[in-house]
């Protein structure tokens, strides 16, 4: 009998201990980027290097350059967070897991004048591309990854 | 040997209230020796919290998912506002094969080369 009760919190504490480490923790990469034809400056971002060619298809462009990012790891699901640029910022609001995906809120601002505004259910398997406005002779695009 | 008057009523007592003790005891006993006794329940009581906690943990142990998900990313709403960009559009498409979702803003202002700063 006196062994019973350790016996059945050393369960519990296993139990609990399984259910702990399996709670997904999981990096949300926001990057602004600019795509030019013009010759590289500095080598393409890791991140970018994965879905490079879908976004040369896409856009046409052949080179991308960073000009912000933020990376997030995401503990509850509902964190938010800001990927800035010296004029662009992309502010992510996180409204929790759904179905393997995480619905954001997305706002991308050109200094203070919101440009756009969307909600979207990043899948962990698909990222995100969106189009911004024409800078220069290049565009600017947002990509939305999870790692 | 015979009883006097204050043994007989004695004896008489004392039997009667030895009568009314036994099943009281005996019920005590039962209480005792039986299978739901206090302690037992409480014991059966933890033992099927426990079970529960180990169920539930390892349902949703089992639920985590392992894999990535085949789902495509989906775009829920999207607004511009027409103040600032009366001329923009936006349209969403799907590339299934690069699992890439797009959301396509077209007509926004386009920006001297200095926006490119970091």
């Amino acid at each position: 009998m006196r062994l019973r009760l350790p016996l059945l919190i050393a369960i519990l504490s296993v139990a609990f201990s399984i259910g702990g480490a399996s709670l997904p923790e999981q990096t949300v990469w926001s990057g602004l980027i600019i795509a030019t034809n013009s010759p590289p400056t500095e080598p393409t971002p890791a991140e970018v290097t994965q879905i490079e060619g879908t976004l040369r298809k896409l856009f046409g462009y052949s080179q991308f350059q960073l000009i912000g990012e933020a990376r997030k790891t995401l503990k509850t699901g509902e964190e938010d967070w800001l990927a800035t640029s010296k004029y662009f910022s992309l502010h992510v609001d996180s409204r929790g897991e759904k179905a393997d995906a995480y619905v954001l809120n997305l706002k991308l601002f050109q200094e203070q004048k919101l440009l756009l505004e969307t909600k979207a259910r990043l899948s962990k398997a698909s990222p995100l591309v969106i189009r911004g406005p024409q800078v220069g002779d290049g565009q600017l695009v947002i990509v939305l990854v999870v790692q | 040997m015979a009883l006097s008057n204050a043994d007989f009523f004695s004896h008489q007592l004392r039997e009667r209230l030895d009568r009314e003790n036994v099943p009281v005891r005996s019920e005590v006993d039962a209480m005792q020796a039986g299978w739901w006794t206090i302690r037992r329940l409480l014991w059966g009581g933890i033992t099927s919290l426990a079970v529960f906690a180990i169920c539930t943990v390892l349902v949703f142990h089992d639920r985590t998912p392992s894999s990535q998900s085949q789902y495509l990313t989906q775009i829920l709403e999207y607004r511009v506002d027409p103040t600032v960009s009366p001329n923009a559009t936006i349209s969403m498409f799907e590339k299934k094969d690069d699992h890439v979702t797009v959301l396509w803003v077209d007509g926004l202002q386009s920006l001297p080369p200095e926006y490119a700063a970091k």
